[in-house]
């Protein structure tokens, strides 16, 4: 038979009309359109209606480029945590900085460019415990009281800037706390090679609720 | 007696069935189900760090998903699934407006397809440039938060248009309608594989406009290694998408270059073949060079950023990524602009009523530039070379402005003495023939390394593509249209809005761009959102011309939307052209020729007033 010339010989009757066309149109659009600009709205407005669970124990976060899995992560004050920060990244180095409002930096001759730093750190006043090193680029302990578990080898231990736990492309740490009472919305990110990370999307948020 | 003989009953369903949705509708619903389906089957069998549902493996399967889903959906499960399993295909294509909505194997109706999906393409691709240029309208980043926000919509912006509209408007589009009407065929020889082709234009297009859900990347339309290997996810749909869409352009290209062998008229010899027509089969070939080619480079990046395989990090070579890229590269240029070389031969001779000077010539020219278009990639490479390796592609490059000038010279020695009716068609081609002129010129310039070197990722070079492009092919294209309307529709456009557009967009054009030579001169650098405070005022020229040039291509569309549903009748042949389109009714009727077509002399001699083919009804009536 040729297929190019035959006839068909079945029957599919199409029956729909413009103003279907119309409408799944526009609304397949719109949808494209509110999914490509209101991500993060979508996001908030779910995570509203349906809340968050409260996490507890051990945490897992995950560093990629340039974003974190989770990237929300709901806490309570006064719950004992132990996260364990791991770099998935093959070939980036990727920190971990916890704070309140960006500080706001004059650029060369370019303006105002937003993050190279948090005005108020997270850890400040906290003890944390690190544990389980492995390929740790540098360590920034900041103002937090931090007791050390296992090889200090690993760590770089530098001054300057926010607590900041920097790890090489496979590195890991555990960080052990008790939530302080810093109750509210918090910023996480990542501030490596000049800010570009967070500007990129390396962000997060930790919502604490009151003990 | 009586004898029986045994026949099979005839496979008609016995119920007739009903689509009630809309095929486009019923595809995106088919590909939200296949993309959901393949993404949690790869999560389910192969989680990952922190259990995400869309990881970029997942998403990469989860696109096939999608993208067989849609194919499905558009009308491939009727029209091509189920005869492959031997049942009769159940898809009967609609003789109205329904048409343009689902698979179709008319050939006219898939050329009006890829018209409209690339009409679609370039209005967002253009929208995605009036945003940067808004960007670029300030020296500090006002209007994009992030340096990847403004890099994914310039790599957005390029992909598109290279992609979605420079090979596919010409080509696919005027291609798949004109030339089977053109050489006297009934139809293309792979229709129905031409048909699901289209349906893979948009899904490209859609992949890339999705790119940014999966993360900013930085490369540009370029995919430059390393920097590719390390970006955020966004990357992956990057590769995708390009591949949807040149895969639609390679079936475009094994449909054209296979009707235009095998499916010429009686007395269509090579020598007769109209311009237009050799324009394509030549692009036809190049894009089944380098296509495939670019494709397999675009694999092998996916492949490298998933697994990952180290070819092109700092293990492997990022310089042979550079070169496979520019290998396709610069070939793609001339992809763009040759169907408008064969166009400016076809439209001049017609409107000056005057012999083809030197036909034989611009069609050497259209081979030789195809030719030739393969050996100059490297100069897109002279900042990371040894100075003994640029005088070779420097000559080469040199080399490709003397086949150029082949199809220069026809049109300009056409148009010597010429009586030329001053229509909007010819109009368009000749601020085209001005804007190439320029756009070749400067890449004279850019071929020299010492030039280069110094201009190399500046705004003069982004002026020199468009002046190529742009100028080349764009205005090309709407000439085209407004020359083949009265064919497409059987209506005709208004002459003095056209040419009032047309000069619109010249001035749009030229500010726009012109003052990009300046501009780069001047130091203002591709690939930043930010610049120095010097380079302001005329950044901010430049975007108040670019948002004048925009409008003026959307005025064009609607004043072309306009004469096709509402323009004056047209008459049957308004230029008096001598090729085979206007030999049948306008629009063309189902088999394009009520008869057959026999050709007996050439299309582009005007010396004479005997007809260049004949529509033999009846067979004894054969010349």
């Amino acid at each position: 038979m040729d297929v190019e010339n035959h006839e068909p010989t079945g029957i599919l009757q199409q029956q729909w009309n413009r103003r279907q066309v119309i409408w799944g149109g526009v609304g397949v659009t719109a949808a494209a359109l509110i999914s490509l600009f209101a991500k993060p709205d979508i996001v908030s407005l779910a995570r509203n209606l349906v809340g968050s669970p409260v996490s507890s124990g051990k945490i897992n976060l995950y560093q990629f480029d340039y974003y974190y899995i989770p990237n929300y992560m709901t806490w309570r004050v006064g719950d004992k945590l132990e996260v364990t920060l791991q770099n998935q990244s093959h070939t980036h180095w990727h920190e971990w900085t916890i704070g309140r409002k960006l500080n706001m930096d004059y650029f060369q001759g370019f303006g105002y460019m937003d993050a190279d730093a948090w005005a108020i750190d997270f850890w400040d006043g906290v003890d944390v415990t690190l544990s389980d090193p492995y390929k740790i680029d540098n360590f920034v302990p900041n103002k937090a009281h931090v007791t050390y578990v296992g090889p200090k080898g690993p760590y770089q231990i530098t001054t300057g800037g926010d607590f900041s736990p920097t790890l090489q492309p496979g590195g890991s740490l555990k960080l052990t706390f008790t939530v302080p009472n810093k109750p509210g919305l918090w910023h996480f990110g990542c501030f490596v090679q000049e800010f570009i990370h967070y500007r990129d999307g390396m962000q997060g948020l930790i919502n604490i609720l009151p003990a | 007696m009586e004898q029986r003989i045994a026949q099979a009953e005839p496979r008609n369903h016995p119920q007739p069935k009903v689509l009630r949705m809309a095929p486009v509708l019923r595809g995106l619903i088919w590909a939200t189900i296949g993309f959901v389906v393949f993404d949690l089957f790869t999560v389910a069998v192969d989680p990952y760090r922190g259990n995400p549902l869309v990881t970029e493996p997942s998403a990469v399967i989860g696109w096939v998903g999608g993208l067989l889903g849609w194919l499905l959906g558009v009308g491939g499960y009727e029209e091509m699934i189920l005869p492959l399993f031997g049942s009769p295909s159940t898809w009967v294509e609609p003789k109205d407006w329904r048409r343009y909505f689902g698979l179709s194997t008319n050939h006219k109706v898939i050329g009006i397809q890829y018209l409209f999906s690339s009409s679609s393409i370039f209005l967002i691709a253009g929208l995605d440039a009036m945003a940067m240029r808004y960007e670029l309208m300030q020296p500090s980043m006002h209007f994009f938060t992030y340096t990847g926000q403004y890099l994914t919509a310039v790599g957005i912006h390029g992909s598109l248009m290279m992609f979605g509209v420079g090979t596919v408007a010409m080509i696919s589009g005027l291609g798949n309608y004109f030339v089977p009407l053109m050489i006297g065929a009934k139809r293309t020889v792979f229709s129905r594989l031409s048909g699901i082709g289209h349906w893979l234009l948009p899904a490209g297009a859609l992949t890339l406009i999705a790119s940014p859900l999966l993360g900013y990347w930085d490369t540009g339309w370029r995919g430059y290694e390393p920097l590719a290997s390390q970006d955020p996810g966004g990357m992956v749909y990057y590769y995708l998408g390009i591949f949807a869409m040149t895969f639609s352009t390679i079936l475009s290209a094994v449909n054209l270059s296979a009707t235009i062998i095998f499916h010429r008229a009686k007395g269509m010899t090579w020598a007769r073949l109209p311009l237009f027509v050799w324009g394509i089969l030549t692009v036809s070939l190049l894009n089944l060079i380098w296509q495939p080619e670019i494709e397999m480079t675009f694999v092998m990046a996916l492949l490298d950023k998933l697994i990952p395989f180290h070819f092109w990090d700092a293990l492997g070579s990022p310089e042979t990524y550079l070169s496979m890229f520019w290998l396709f590269g610069h070939p793609e240029v001339y992809i763009i602009v040759l169907p408008a070389f064969a166009m400016w031969n076809e439209i001049i001779p017609v409107m000056a009523q005057k012999n083809l000077f030197a036909r034989d010539w611009a069609i050497i020219g259209l081979i030789f530039v195809m030719m030739l278009s393969g050996l100059v990639w490297a100069h897109h490479m002279f900042t990371n070379m040894r100075n003994s390796e640029m005088f070779p592609f420097a000559f080469f490059t040199e080399m490709i402005s003397i086949p150029t000038g082949f199809s220069f010279m026809a049109a300009i020695g056409t148009l010597w003495k010429a009586r030329l009716r001053l229509t909007t068609p010819s109009l368009l081609v000749l601020m085209s023939l001005f804007n190439f002129v320029v756009g070749g010129l400067t890449g004279v310039y850019l071929a020299d390394p010492p030039v280069n070197l110094q201009v190399h990722d500046t705004f003069f070079v982004i002026a020199h593509f468009h002046y190529t492009i742009i100028g080349g092919m764009i205005f090309t294209w709407i000439a085209s249209m407004y020359y083949w309307l009265p064919k497409f529709s059987g209506r005709m456009y208004n002459e003095t809005w056209g040419k009032l557009l047309a000069i619109w967009i010249f001035i749009g054009f030229n500010g726009t761009f012109g003052q990009m030579f300046l501009l780069g001169l001047d130091g203002m650098n591709r690939w930043v959102p930010a610049y120095p405070p010097y380079l302001k005022p005329m950044n901010y020229e430049v975007s108040l011309f670019a948002f004048f040039l925009g409008a003026g291509f959307i005025a064009h569309a609607i004043h072309i939307i306009w004469a096709w549903r509402n323009g004056p009748k047209a008459p049957e042949n308004p230029w008096h052209s001598r090729t085979l389109e206007w030999l049948t009714t306008s629009p063309p009727p189902e088999n394009n020729f009520d008869g057959e077509v026999e050709v007996v002399r050439g299309f582009y001699r005007y010396d004479h007033d005997e007809p260049s083919a004949y529509l033999v009804k009846d067979a004894s009536e054969s010349q």
